[in-house]
């Protein structure tokens, strides 16, 4: 048997997880949504080979609304990662970079937001803004930036009292240029593996507040709705409605935080020793 | 190396957290419940634990809605009440008398009663409960009653200042409160001459009622019982294990199979529907402040559409498992009931068709109708709590994108629903044992106010043949006029007239509960599925023969 090093090791685990995400995001397209009529005729089937995930109380099919539910977590997740990686990047670069006023005011916003549990300024953001899918979107996207934004305002110290960005200030290049020319470039690996990691932190918190509820409409497909609703069923035996549908979320969470792992580590091969 | 133990433990972690959720299946969560308490399978069980909701509605205050929903019999007397057929006889009223003119009422109350602390029923109490009642005006509505007259200790006397047709359903539900006794914290500590007496209410666990000592009618055979305040998924489990005798259960949940027990199902007129403001938007705002109308059930076509498209079979089918059945009105098998307004549903194409006539019209081919610029789309309000209106407000959503109309689901609260309901369809109940119900809910000068017609309809014929049903004198004439009401022929407040409701089904009332216990003669339910089948627990019997 081939030995696989542990290049190669990585590459395949990348691409496991990659391919289960990309089959999850097609099968939530290719699926029909004839799939989720009611129908009476099929309440509450165990999982068969035409049901895989089985039906719920009115007749829908479970495999059906469990990938469409994770596309919704996926889409929630994608803008809250990439919201929140642009957020500290442009934070992080202004505090280490604007003076002490401004990094005073952003690390006492990143101390406060770190200190306040995540679900709860989820929650008051997303009654904010009126509830409904615009405040899970809005909650989850202006909630995931503090610590990111920690991590590259120190990279950012570090660099600007580098030599090089010295010189380049002597030259008389203005600030703008500097960030844009010779500090961005450098912390565009952290801005990546960041955003990466994010991902599977938004789409948890994606979950667990459809979970609460949040004015979310029942006809929305989503896996926290899917959960919350499987709780009431489980007294009558219908495990079904819950245990694939949280094998899938994590399952899919498990992917990115492995790809994102697995980047951090191709991009900094040092930290493959830690 | 510290790597892979991290991932070990999250996959240990979410391997506990499964089997948890697993092993929830076969070993339900023990309620609150009191060890004393404990099922034991007796000859002759005479204490029951019930479980039915998760609170007591009304608080066991009038002020508060207590009585609205067929309570009354249980720790209080009304002066009438009513026999499962639905007969008016007399409770504390041994006898009535009503004048030709239908303006005055006499009561000879009789002298045996006694309230649970042992002092006797007096005629000043009666008359205390109603002038209360009247005053605070709130839930109950005694305006025209204009003067109480007490004639001698026995004697009673009410003064109307105009025939009301539906007083003989307040006094079956009006309880008789001690006038020494009554304070704002009645609640607490609720006194009255029914079978039974509130002996202690941890408020979200437990009720316990005890037998009355001082009780004037037949001593029940149940001399203590336990209202147990879970929720429905709780109950089941406690079903399971033993800890209750009888609960109330969900559709879904009937087929489930309980050694020993069986299924206790009742035909109700507890209907579920659909509201449809009648009016346009901007027309004003209630005493409350809350918007009026919407632009699309404003149209006619649209509430007609929906009440002939909708698949009512099907939703009784999926929803309740088929325990229910199809509604046409609020008021679906009682006397004042006018048949001709049953209609044929599920008229796909011809629901179609008649949106189609009316001008909404599929322009740009994406499923929803418009007409003149405006899409045939609304929010539809239901309670996210009530599992069952949430599972018809998924049904009617689906069918009703069949005729071109898109509905919005939005899962929501009492408090946000009293703001939203004059300016939004929103998933409705209600059914009663008389019609005032009905009076309330179409007429135009209580629009607006609590949950009185909600839907602003305002349809002179429909109001004149209402008052006239109120102020008949007989009975037989104040049916006759609730059913012109509904359809004349050419107008009225049902489906096939203005159709400011879309009533869709009536469902059967389900409990299980151990077979041994005999409930009785039980009259149609109505709205409310706790106290309907409650009410006459006094009359209970546990029959050790059946098997």
């Amino acid at each position: 048997m081939k030995k696989y090093n542990a290049r190669s090791k990585m590459l395949i685990s990348l691409a496991v997880s990659g391919s289960i995400i990309a089959l999850t995001i097609i099968f939530s397209f290719w699926l029909s949504p004839d799939n989720l009529i009611t129908d009476f005729a099929k309440k509450s089937l165990p999982p068969t080979f035409r049901h895989l995930f089985g039906t719920d109380w009115l007749g829908r099919d479970m495999l059906t609304r469990t990938l469409k539910g994770l596309r919704l977590s996926l889409f929630v997740g994608f803008l809250g990662a990439f919201v929140g990686a642009s957020l500290a990047t442009c934070l992080g670069i202004a505090a280490a970079t604007l003076g002490k006023k401004v990094d005073s005011v952003i690390s006492w916003l990143v101390d406060m937001f770190i200190g306040m549990p995540h679900l709860i300024f989820i929650i008051l953001i997303s009654f904010a803004v009126g509830g409904g899918i615009k405040g899970v979107v809005f909650g989850v996207a202006f909630t995931h930036w503090p610590s990111l934004t920690r991590i590259i305002r120190g990279e950012v110290y570090a660099l600007k009292n580098s030599q090089y960005i010295q010189i380049s200030k002597s030259f008389g290049k203005s600030k703008w240029y500097i960030a844009t020319k010779h500090i961005l470039p450098h912390i565009i690996p952290q801005i990546m593996v960041g955003f990466l990691l994010l991902f599977p932190h938004a789409i948890v918190h994606e979950a667990s507040i459809t979970f609460l509820g949040f004015g979310l409409s029942v006809q929305t497909p989503s896996i926290g709705l899917i959960l919350s609703e499987a709780v009431k069923h489980i007294s009558i035996g219908d495990w079904w409605l819950a245990v694939f549908p949280g094998l899938v979320l994590v399952l899919v969470v498990k992917s990115f935080d492995n790809i994102g792992e697995q980047v951090k580590i191709l991009i900094n091969p040092a930290s493959a020793n830690e | 190396m510290k790597k892979n133990l991290k991932k070990i433990l999250l996959f240990v972690c979410v391997g506990i957290v499964f089997t948890g959720l697993l092993a929830g299946c076969n070993q339900p969560a023990q309620g609150p419940v009191n060890p004393n308490l404990q099922v034991d399978n007796q000859d002759n069980k005479e204490e029951l634990v019930i479980c039915m909701g998760t609170r007591p509605p009304g608080e066991f205050d009038p002020r508060k809605r207590w009585g609205l929903y067929s309570q009354s019999q249980i720790i209080h007397d009304t002066l009438l009440t009513r026999t499962p057929d639905l007969e008016i006889i007399g409770d504390l009223a041994e006898s009535y008398f009503v004048s030709e003119d239908a303006l005055t009422w006499t009561f000879h109350l009789r002298e045996d009663y006694k309230f649970s602390n042992g002092e006797a029923v007096t005629i000043e109490d009666v008359k205390f409960t109603y002038e209360m009642l009247k005053e605070d005006g709130i839930h109950w509505d005694l305006t025209f009653l204009e003067e109480i007259e007490v004639k001698d200790q026995q004697t009673l006397v009410f003064h109307l200042s105009e025939p009301r047709s539906t007083f003989v359903a307040q006094l079956t539900e009006i309880v008789i409160l001690p006038s020494n006794h009554y304070d704002d914290n009645y609640s607490e500590n609720p006194i009255g001459s029914g079978p039974y007496k509130l002996v202690q209410w941890d408020k979200g666990q437990q009720a316990i009622f005890e037998v009355n000592p001082y009780y004037a009618g037949n001593e029940p055979h149940f001399k203590k019982f336990t209202l147990l305040f879970l929720d429905e998924n709780a109950a089941l489990a406690a079903a399971k294990n033993g800890t209750v005798d009888m609960i109330y259960v969900l559709p879904e949940f009937a087929d489930e199979q309980i050694p020993g027990w069986k299924l206790y199902s009742y035909e109700s007129n507890d209907v579920r529907g659909v509201s449809l403001p009648t009016q346009k938007s901007g027309s004003g705002t209630t005493p409350d402040g809350y918007p009026i109308g919407n632009d699309v059930t404003a149209d006619i076509a649209i509430r007609r559409a929906l009440n002939m498209g909708l698949n009512r079979q099907a939703i009784v089918d999926t929803v309740l498992n088929g325990h229910g059945k199809k509604a046409y009105s609020l008021v679906d098998k009682m006397p004042w009931w006018n048949e001709a307004t049953i209609i044929e549903d599920n008229q796909v194409a011809a629901a179609q068709q008649l949106l189609q006539d009316a001008g909404w019209v599929d322009d740009d081919n994406d499923g929803i109708r418009e007409k003149n610029g405006l899409k045939a789309e609304c929010s539809l309000y239901h309670p996210s709590a009530d599992v069952i209106r949430t599972n018809i407000a998924i049904v009617v959503a689906e069918q009703a994108k069949n005729l071109g109309i898109n509905i919005n689901l939005v899962g929501s609260n009492w408090d946000e629903m009293k703001t939203k309901m004059h300016s939004n369809p929103l998933l409705f109940a209600g059914g009663r044992h008389h019609p005032h119900q009905f009076y309330r809910m179409h007429h135009p000068d209580l629009a607006g106010i609590a949950y009185n017609n909600i839907v602003y309809m305002n349809n002179p014929v429909v109001t004149e043949y209402m008052e006239q049903a109120m102020h008949a004198s007989t009975q037989e004439e104040a049916n006759e006029n609730w059913k012109l009401a509904q359809w004349n022929g050419v107008t009225g407040a049902s489906a096939l007239g203005d159709a400011p409701f879309a009533w869709l089904i009536r469902l059967d009332h389900l409990y299980m509960g151990n077979s041994r216990i005999n409930v009785g003669h039980q009259p149609i339910h109505t709205h409310g599925h706790e106290w309907s089948l409650l009410a006459n627990i006094s009359e209970w019997t546990w029959d050790a023969s059946e098997k």
